[in-house]
């Protein structure tokens, strides 16, 4: 994944706010794309690049939830800056739930706007950012052996090496050898290190009881 | 009936009387009816029969009459069971002959009944040649029933030349519809020029107000109506009474049946009565054993031309002109009519005793004179007696020639100067005279008495005059006659009078007889009758059982002595006072006579009483009926509420109840001057005309129209109305008579209900808009933020280097757009959310559906949904208010959209269409697929304060509703047949006079 000019999405049914919205983002150096409907967006195949999405949350034949869902099943990472005209609490509060960054009511002040907008390009650098670590981790714990994957889970419970070759019916020697190959194919300095990714990875430590 | 008879006898009763009497004493006759008692043709061919029958020698205890009413008990039980009867009947009596009248009896003869009378021949009466004759050792003799439409269409047109048009009716049964076809074919070898038009298809009450306004040139032909187009079932000649009735038109017929009271004017008809005579010719014969030769024999029948003598007098047709041959029924009845020759007869008389007093005046003064004279001068007898009107002759017997006055020259024609002789005399004599004259004058010179003598005479100028001579004869000796000497005088006024009332006499003799009336006289003594006519004596046997005799007196005649006291009274007070006329109930105190009694003198003598009685029991009791209705619609209109008012064909007030006086403010005695014009302001006038002109008069009322009143203290109210024509009796208009109704309260009422409505209405937009909120600030807001944002784009554009100057022209164009898009918006809403009175006008509907789907279309609830339009583009304009009509349909979708929201999430689909309806109506739909309307709720929907939602207030439907209404639509709602439910509502198209 390559980091390239974020780029701002606009799904509006009213085409003259979306003709102001992509002149304002152009207006500010960000690229622009404008949708009528989230459907159309959706389909239009884009959302791997870095950037956010407006959305007006009146949205006929799909909800934001439904939407949010769509996006994650398609692996589209981007934050949802949220805008309405409605600008009534309850609606605000299902965009919300509907896992939106922001809300805006229209009409809007610009600053408002782009620092909505800027905060969720930084959110989705982040995310990104965030999404890499983890594929890294996933992929240097898949060069673990069985084995050492089963010690791994032992060592991030805290359990000491004589403990571990008893449970495993096996010589603490062997378990040492394990635990040293672990650390290096891992790049961990310390046990707080391995448990740190395991966490990460969403490994769960052995039970020690 | 009594000459018919008689010439009945005169034609054909020659066979009859051939026969030995008690021969046809013993034969028995059965005279069988296919259908009731009630059938009008039966009536007269019944009496017709058994007149003819006994005429021609049969015992009337040997005609069997019966009728088997198998129109009303169709099936074969009932004639299984009725042929049982007839054996049991007749198994004593052997029959000889049957009438059948109708085929239906004669099949029932031929078939059913066959084994009943074995063998005994048949004559059908009104029969058909269509019949099966399944029993051909039954001599059977068909008189066809037949019609003649052609004669009867020429004898019209004879009538009433400038008939251009025929109109057939007749019924919708289907013996009718038979009637109709035969009459409808034989009219089509018709070669007379009008045209030809059947009204049959319409229902009765249709049929009779279209004839009441026939063009003139137009002829009614009816035929039967058992039954009318919509199935009601009648008897035919009521129909053509009411028919007759009604009709502008003279309406002709071809049965019998139809003539006299129900009306038809006539028409080439089967005459029953000759029908039942031309059965009993041929019955007679068969009975004489004259069998028919051939097993059926069809003898058709020769139709009559019959006409009525009212009906043609009410239409001035010329007697003249009808078909040779005709029958005249009916000669009219009226005073004039009936007594014209009893009144004749009177003024005659005394006419007669007037010239016969003078006559024997004269004659007796003549003779003093005379007698006077001869012994004083003939000069002065001749002058005397010529300036009396007589001459004198003396007759010498033996040189036999006669001296005579000039006068007596003048009346028998001789010269001056001429010789006379006792031959010259016989010469101007009448021939057929000659002998009386002469055996009168030879039996007084015989007999020495004096002559006297009546004779007609011969005058030079051509006329026959009548002569009165008397004479003596005067001798010198005794035995020896010498001179005849006498007097004549011209008495042919006096013969011919005396002829004339000779007659007079013998036509007043049968009319008293003739007249149903009753007169008769009574002596002065025991008040015993002298005189009566029959109308008397049928009374009295009809009534009474009495037949009355010369001397009876009130104490026989009446029932009780109360009665004949009562009558006693009567005479007495005619012997008193000369005449009077009364009143009088009959003792039963069913009837009631006009009774005109006059004493009776003579000679100056009083002799008796002569009574003229009328039975008026009709009159009284239509009279008696007329005024009970008159006092009965007085006493309604009297006490009615509303106004009743009567003004003639110019409008002017004739009648009036207390409560139009009330309302218009004047005095009873001001409104009979004034015309309804004068108390209607200006403005009414020309709108009032037309409805008087196109309604009143064409249709004879006038739908219930809306005006106004301008009171005596120039108060203008408003009225409800509704004029109707009146007609007298010839059907000319008479006048108009309208029943008003002041509104004043009513439109008072009205126009606050109309406000209060406009308030509610107002009142549940605002509340349904608040509820829209949230949709109309997203309506505005977009243009909001598209103009902000635009314009902050913009002023970054500006502050470039090289700002693009194209792309911040399109800027601005899109910142006019959205700011016009804004306040288009806040227009929209600001009419919805004013409170303005009703305005109607000429819309587009579908403008209207279409711009307050515009308006809420962002609504939450409204948003989700996919909203269908399928508006009928051809849609006329209709007549309403935009913003009441608006809020209906904002009710209605906000209601469906709720509905369908409530009931959980899905595909909503709402659908507004738009349509015709009747031609007269646009008709708005709104259809969701919602949960629909529960059965239970569905007759409340529109009540107001009901709901089905926690927060609704209840009012919306029940405003649409009014609203509707009051754009005299209809609004409801109904469940879709596949699921959800449809809110349906119709406004009626401009048609251009709702303003």
């Amino acid at each position: 994944m390559k980091d390239t000019k974020p780029v701002v999405f606009i799904v509006d049914d009213d085409a003259s706010v979306r003709r102001s919205l992509e002149r304002l983002m152009q207006s500010v150096g960000l690229a622009a794309k404008s949708f009528a409907s989230a459907a159309l967006f959706l389909e239009s195949g884009c959302g791997e690049e870095t950037g956010c999405l407006v959305l007006d949350v009146r949205m006929p034949e799909l909800s934001g939830l439904e939407l949010q869902e769509k996006m994650a099943r398609a692996n589209i990472l981007l934050p949802v800056i949220f805008i309405s005209g409605h600008g009534t609490v309850p609606i605000s509060v299902r965009a919300m739930k509907a896992g939106a960054l922001d809300f805006l009511q229209k009409p809007f002040d610009e600053q408002d706007l782009l620092e909505a907008v800027y905060r969720a390009i930084d959110r989705c650098r982040q995310d990104q950012a965030q999404r890499k670590d983890l594929m890294e981790l996933e992929a240097r714990i898949r060069t673990l052996t069985p084995k050492e994957q089963e010690v791994f889970a032992w060592v991030i419970a805290g359990v000491p090496n004589k403990i571990i070759a008893d449970r495993l019916d096996t010589a603490e020697k062997t378990i040492k050898v394990h635990r040293a190959s672990i650390m290096k194919k891992m790049g961990a300095q310390s046990v707080a290190d391995l448990v740190r990714m395991a966490e990460k990875a969403g490994i769960r430590p052995s039970p020690t009881q | 009936m009594t000459c018919f008879l008689t010439l009945f006898i005169l034609i054909f009763g020659s066979h009859s009387f051939c026969l030995a009497q008690s021969d046809l004493t013993a034969k028995k006759v059965l005279i069988l009816h296919s259908f009731g008692y009630a059938q009008p043709a039966y009536k007269i061919i019944d009496a017709s029969l058994q007149g003819a029958f006994i005429a021609s020698g049969l015992d009337f205890n040997n005609l069997y009459f019966e009728f088997m009413d198998l129109a009303r008990n169709p099936g074969l039980e009932y004639r299984k069971d009725l042929i049982d009867v007839y054996r049991q009947k007749f198994k004593e009596r052997k029959i000889d002959l049957i009438v059948a009248l109708h085929t239906e009896a004669l099949q029932f003869l031929l078939d059913d009944a066959r084994d009943v009378f074995p063998g005994v021949p048949v004559i059908s009466v009104l029969g058909t040649h269509r019949f099966e004759h399944s029993d051909p050792q039954r001599p059977v003799v068909i008189l066809p029933f037949s019609i003649d439409t052609v004669a009867t269409a020429n004898a019209i047109m004879a009538l009433k030349p400038d008939t251009r048009k025929l109109i057939l009716v007749a019924g919708s049964s289907t013996l009718d519809r038979r009637f109709e076809g035969l009459v409808k074919t034989e009219l089509q070898a018709w070669p007379a020029k009008p045209e030809v038009e059947s009204i049959s298809d319409l229902p009765l009450h249709e049929i009779l107000s279209r004839v009441a306004k026939l063009p003139p040139g137009t002829a009614l032909l009816y035929t039967t109506v058992y039954a009318d187009s919509t199935g009601k079932t009648f008897m035919p000649s009521d129909v053509a009474r009411m028919i007759c009735a009604t009709a502008n038109a003279p309406v002709f017929g071809l049965f019998e049946t139809l003539l006299g009271d129900n009306g038809i004017v006539g028409g080439i008809i089967l005459d029953h009565r000759v029908e039942g005579q031309r059965a009993v010719r041929i019955a007679m014969n068969i009975l004489q054993g004259d069998l028919p030769k051939e097993p059926i024999t069809i003898l058709p029948a020769p139709l009559t031309p019959m006409f009525d003598w009212q009906q043609l007098r009410r239409w001035g047709f010329d007697e003249s002109a009808l078909p040779t041959g005709s029958i005249v029924l009916n000669r009219p009845v009226s005073v004039w009519d009936q007594y014209k020759f009893v009144i004749l007869g009177v003024l005659i008389f005394i006419l007669l005793e007037s010239i016969l007093l003078t006559v024997l005046f004269l004659e007796r003064r003549r003779k003093n004179i005379a007698e006077r004279a001869l012994r004083e001068s003939e000069e002065r007898l001749d002058l005397a007696t010529a300036s009396a009107g007589a001459g004198i002759w003396i007759m010498n017997m033996g040189a036999g020639s006669v001296w005579v006055t000039d006068k007596l020259r003048e009346l028998f024609g001789f010269a001056p100067d001429e010789e006379l002789k006792f031959d010259r005399f016989m010469e101007v004599i009448h021939p057929e005279d000659h002998e009386s004259v002469r055996q009168n004058v030879k039996q007084s010179l015989e007999r020495r008495e004096p002559i006297n003598v009546e004779y007609r005479i011969l005058h030079p100028g051509g006329d026959i005059r009548w002569i009165v001579s008397r004479g003596h004869l005067y001798s010198d000796a005794p035995g020896r006659p010498k001179r005849l000497m006498g007097v004549s005088s011209d008495v042919t006024q006096r013969k011919q009078t005396e002829l004339q009332l000779s007659e007079s006499r013998t036509l007043l003799a049968a009319l008293v007889d003739s007249t149903s009336d009753m007169i008769w006289s009574v002596d002065s003594e025991r008040f015993g009758l002298l005189t009566f006519n029959r109308g008397l004596s049928e009374y009295f046997l009809n009534q009474r059982g009495i037949r009355i005799e010369v001397g009876m007196d009130p104490g026989v005649l009446l029932p009780t002595e109360e009665y004949a006291e009562k009558w006693r009274t009567f005479y007495r007070r005619a012997l008193e006072e000369g005449s009077f006329t009364t009143e009088y109930p009959v003792y039963t105190g069913t009837r009631t006579l006009l009774l005109n009694l006059n004493r009776l003198e003579r000679d100056g003598i009083v002799f008796g009483v002569s009574v003229f009685g009328k039975d008026i029991t009709e009159r009284k009791q239509s009279e008696e009926a007329l005024r009970e209705s008159e006092e009965k619609y007085r006493s309604l209109y009297e006490s009615m509420m509303d106004g009743y008012v009567l003004v003639d064909m110019d409008g002017r007030i004739l009648k009036f109840n207390e409560s139009y006086r009330e309302m218009t403010g004047y005095a009873g005695n001001e409104l009979p001057g004034l015309t309804y014009r004068d108390i209607t302001p200006e403005k009414w006038h020309a709108s009032e005309q037309e409805i008087v002109e196109k309604q009143v008069l064409v249709r004879g009322y006038s739908d219930v129209y809306e005006k106004e009143y301008r009171a005596k203290d120039g108060t203008v109210f408003p009225i409800e109305l509704r004029s109707f024509l009146l007609k007298d009796e010839a059907g000319n208009h008479a006048g108009m008579w309208a029943i008003v109704r002041d509104i004043s309260g009513r439109k008072q009422i009205e126009s606050e209900a109309r406000k209060l409505r406009e308030d509610l209405a107002h009142v549940t937009r605002v509340s349904t808009l608040g509820e829209l909120t949230s949709s109309l600030a997203h309506e505005i807001n977009q243009p909001l933020a598209a103009i902000l944002s635009n314009a902050q784009a913009a002023q970054r554009f500006l502050s470039q280097d090289q700002p693009d100057m194209k792309e911040i022209g399109e800027i601005l164009g899109d910142i006019i757009r959205d700011d016009n898009r804004a306040a288009e918006v806040i227009r929209k809403i600001r009419s919805l959310l004013k409170k303005e009175e009703t305005r109607y006008e000429s819309l587009s509907l579908n403008d209207v559906v279409e711009e307050i789907l515009n308006v809420i279309r962002n609504d939450t609830a409204i948003a989700a949904l996919s909203i269908e339009k399928e508006f009928d583009t051809g849609l006329p304009a209709v007549w309403g208010d935009r913003i009441q009509l608006q809020q209906v349909i904002l009710n209605l979708v906000l209601n469906a959209a709720e509905s369908m929201w409530d009931a959980g999430p899905g595909s909503h689909r709402l659908t507004v269409v738009t349509s015709k309806r009747d031609g007269l109506f646009a008709e708005v739909s709104i259809r969701d697929n919602g949960p629909g309307i529960d059965a239970k709720v569905a007759g409340r929907l529109f009540e107001p304060f009901y709901t089905t939602k926690s927060g609704g207030m209840g009012m919306g439907l029940a405003i649409s509703r009014d609203i509707i209404k009051s754009h005299r639509g209809e609004i409801r709602a109904v469940n879709n047949p596949d699921r959800g439910a449809a809110f349906i509502f119709t406004v009626p198209f401009d048609n251009g006079v709702n303003a």
